[in-house]
């Protein structure tokens, strides 16, 4: 009828205008009106279980122009849906709620242990569209309890935890922030990964990371702080952080700081012996040192400093990927990806029993440290 | 020959003789002499001029030949020759006109034995001076604004081009009020199809008066339910000069500060003569500038209005709790308060035209400030509608085109009111119904989004961006002009 309309010449433009008005009626648009105050903003979810249940709880903000910002926390439960439990909210709050600005996903290790973390965070990649860039954190024990601790800053929770997360960057016994989209991407590809551990005491404190399996999909084991440096040294995200070690010789500390950090993981196939080469290589700056005689400038202090920092690195490493091939068995720093890119043949003969492969790969660490700068004077006599 | 004076002043008692303050005074010239006459309206012809330039003329002319039989033909020689450089005098062969003139002022010199007429122009109207358009201010520019005078205005043009292919064509308009209009164009630059074409629409146009080119415009361009000007309107003497240099056509009306530029493209309104006053670099920033402005002044309401009730998910996080927390206790939905505030900035804006200029100043804070603080105190409206409504407000009046502007103030609505109903598939389906009626009309021929729709390369350059004068050595393509080149021949 609306393509006749057009084509006629007999009718009017205005009719045609009013036609066009109609048909764009009848296409596909966004009928749903819906003001945005009339809506609940979702901050942030915990995802807990309670006997059984999956206890679910939503940060839900109130906005307010007179005071500050505040929110409060939804509790609900269901036998094993996400989604059905979200939908009990309507039972107790009247604001339609709105996911697509959910910050953060907290999982208590209890409910990870029971359900698989594809599972739980299903509807929140499939239909509710939070955002890709949401995190993803374990928490130790109550998950619910991490949303109703105010920052330091008084910061609301979900707004707090979420700055949080980013630390990563400052301190290296904190873990890469993992993302919404990071984690369903491990999932498809099923790998293992580590994420950011919570522990709730009196404030909320990154404490670690939780190993999450890529076979199971299930919470394996907490990885402790050691290792997390370890394994940021492996995946090259260590700038920012800091580095501690003693002078061999006069048994003082030196604290570098991580400028640039790069690795490298360097598979080699020799028939049916697959070996890696870790090669680490990072830039650091001296900021503080105890070290009263060291003569700053000059070669000799740089090189030992090298060696040392050097050594360090690659006890650290060794120490944790020890700990990841033997302990745990979980490839958390993608050595199976690096086999699977560059030898496909040999990843197809050993994809199915990789755990074991990878716990019997022998590794080396090069690590290779550059000293930009050690500060501006020497504390030596008489310089 | 006696008798062709005679009747024409007859003709001319007859046809004007009812007009109160209509003067026929006849005079002597010379011993037994010849009759003159002079026809005027004392009202609003200059007499003193009339005395000073034609009366004392006459008589020096008539002492001087002391001859019983003075010749009309010498008469007239003499007359020419004295008056040469005091007045202008121009011959006319034809009564009707004739009356014409004195109607505008003039006086209408008869004189025995002579068919001809002599028109002395002797009009003397109250002329506003020249002063800096009200409309259209420049930091750096001339300050010369037209006046309601044609002649004056076509003494700044004329005054600033010395060119002996600069041609006006002066033609009347308005059946009862026959005001002077000026086609002005340069014959080796513009198209003569485009000056065949603005002429023939202009000398088409029957009306009772035309007292202002606003209404020779809405009579002669093509879409007449576009909410677009197709027509450029400028008080600027150098703007008019500017498109004349580039082969564009003026239209000058007496009575009206305001000339006409013909063709014109959608990109003129966010171009102003400042564009090539400035260096480049800023004259291309202020045209992004304002094309940004004309954007902001049509769309931001409707974003705001489907942003907010559609697709809140598409505002960044930090952003949507300042908007919700100050959509805190509004009774209204966000298409209703975006409304009452764009319908009363509206207003507000109509009413501080209509004030005597010191007052609205004072309303202009009353109403802005005052009203806007109090309906976000009251909860009426959201501050954050405020800023929208404030910015679009600003955004409007970033266009060069005064006439442009309250185009786009007019769509800003109806565009609302889609989004309100459609949500962002609404905005952006009015975007694309505007993109489609921009592209299909054309002024004088050329297409409204031209040089970019159709796409003319050369003309990139003095379109969105404004190269630098070294590179801009040609004229634009899409007025196919005869002379193409405009600066730097030699190094061709």
């Amino acid at each position: 009828m609306i393509a006749f309309t057009f084509r006629s010449r007999r009718i009017v433009s205005v009719r045609k205008c009013i036609a066009a008005c109609v048909a764009c009626a009848f296409l596909t648009g966004c009928w749903d009106s819906k003001e945005i105050d009339k809506l609940s903003i979702i901050q942030g979810v915990a995802i807990d279980t309670n006997q059984d249940m999956l206890e679910l709880t939503y940060q839900h903000l109130i906005a307010q122009k007179s005071k500050k910002n505040t929110y409060t926390n939804v509790t609900t439960l269901d036998n094993d849906s996400i989604q059905a439990a979200s939908r009990d909210q309507a039972k107790l709050v009247s604001h339609a709620p709105l996911y697509n600005f959910i910050r953060l996903v907290l999982i208590s290790d209890q409910a990870l242990k029971k359900t698989r973390i594809d599972e739980l965070l299903d509807t929140f990649t499939r239909s509710y569209k939070p955002s890709r860039k949401s995190l993803v954190m374990i928490v130790k024990g109550n998950a619910k309890e991490a949303l109703t601790k105010l920052g330091k800053h008084k910061d609301m929770p979900a707004f707090d935890l979420e700055e949080l997360a980013a630390n990563s960057v400052l301190n290296s016994k904190i873990p890469r922030k993992t993302r919404l989209g990071e984690v369903s991407i491990h999932i498809s590809q099923g790998t293992d990964f580590i994420i950011q551990r919570l522990v709730t005491n009196e404030s909320n404190q990154l404490a670690g990371a939780a190993l999450v399996s890529g076979t199971t999909k299930k919470f394996v084991s907490w990885v402790n702080e050691k290792d997390v440096i370890g394994i940021n040294w492996m995946l090259g995200s260590s700038k920012g952080s800091i580095i501690k070690v003693e002078d061999p010789k006069t048994k003082q500390h030196m604290v570098f700081e991580v400028e640039d950090a790069h690795s490298k993981l360097i598979p080699h196939v020799n028939g049916e012996d697959l070996s890696f080469t870790v090669r680490i290589k990072t830039d650091i700056k001296l900021n503080e040192t105890s070290v009263v005689s060291a003569e700053l400038l000059k070669e000799p202090f740089i090189r030992t400093a090298k060696e040392t920092v050097e050594g360090e690195i690659r006890q650290i490493v060794l120490q944790s990927l020890h700990k990841l091939q033997k302990e745990m068995r979980a490839d958390v720093a993608g050595f199976g990806r690096k086999v699977k890119v560059n030898y496909p043949a040999y990843w197809d003969q050993v994809k199915d029993h990789w755990q074991d492969t990878f716990s019997k790969i022998p590794v080396d660490v090069q690590v290779k440290v550059q000293i930009e700068r050690t500060g501006a004077y020497t504390k030596g006599a008489g310089a | 020959m006696e008798s062709s004076f005679e009747a024409n002043l007859d003709y001319l008692k007859k046809t004007l003789g009812h007009l109160p303050d209509i003067v026929f005074k006849k005079m002597h010239a010379g011993q037994p002499g010849i009759d003159v006459a002079m026809v005027y309206l004392s009202g609003i012809a200059d007499t003193g001029m009339l005395n000073e330039h034609i009366v004392k003329p006459l008589i020096a002319t008539g002492i001087r030949e002391r001859h019983p039989q003075i010749n009309p033909e010498k008469l007239k020689e003499e007359l020419i020759q004295q008056t040469a450089f005091t007045i202008s005098t121009k011959e006319a062969k034809d009564i009707e006109t004739c009356v014409i003139e004195v109607l505008s002022g003039n006086t209408c010199l008869l004189i025995e034995g002579n068919d001809e007429f002599f028109v002395v122009s002797t009009g003397k109207f109250p002329l506003r001076s020249v002063e800096e358009p009200s409309t259209e201010t420049l930091v750096r520019g001339p300050r010369e604004g037209f006046i309601e005078d044609l002649e004056s205005n076509l003494a700044m043009i004329r005054r600033h081009i010395k060119d002996l292919s600069f041609k006006i064509d002066k033609i009347r308009i308005g059946r009862r009020t026959s005001r002077k209009l000026a086609v002005l164009y340069i014959s080796d630059i513009a198209n003569p199809k485009l000056v065949q074409e603005v002429k023939r629409r202009v000398e088409s146009i029957d009306v009772d008066d035309a007292s202002d080119t606003g209404i020779i415009e809405q009579w002669i361009e093509e879409s007449s339910w576009s909410p677009f000007p197709q027509i450029q309107a400028s008080e600027r003497s150098d703007k008019a000069i500017t498109a004349l240099m580039s082969g564009r056509v003026v239209i000058l009306l007496d009575g009206t500060p305001f000339a006409l530029i013909a063709p014109m493209t959608f990109w003129m309104l966010a171009q102003s003569p400042e564009d090539y006053y400035e260096r480049f670099p800023l004259g291309t920033f202020f045209r992004l500038l304002r094309l940004t402005a004309l954007f902001i002044a049509t769309f931001l309401p409707s974003l705001y209005v489907a942003l907010i009730s559609f697709h809140p998910g598409l505002i960044p996080p930090e952003l949507v709790i300042s908007i919700v927390s100050s959509r805190e206790g509004i009774p209204f939905p966000v298409f209703v308060e975006a409304l009452i505030m764009e319908v009363s900035l509206e207003i507000l804006r109509e009413a501080s035209l209509r004030l005597p200029k010191g007052i609205g100043q004072v309303i202009g804070i009353v109403g802005g400030l005052v009203i806007g603080q109090a309906a976000v105190e009251a909860a009426v409206v959201s501050a954050f509608l405020i800023i929208i409504v404030g910015l679009t407000a600003i955004a409007s009046f970033a266009s060069p085109q005064y006439s442009g502007s309250i185009g786009i103030r007019l769509l800003r609505f109806p565009i609302m009111i889609i989004a309100a109903i459609y949500g962002l598939y609404g905005v952006i389906l009015a975007f694309i119904f505007l993109g489609a009626h921009m592209v299909q009309i054309k002024s004088f021929g050329v297409p409204y989004m031209s040089p970019l729709a159709p796409i003319r390369l050369r003309d990139q350059q003095d379109t969105l961006v404004r190269v630098p004068f070294k590179y801009l050595k040609k004229r634009p393509l899409m007025l196919k002009t005869q002379d193409e080149t405009s600066a730097n021949r030699k190094r061709r």
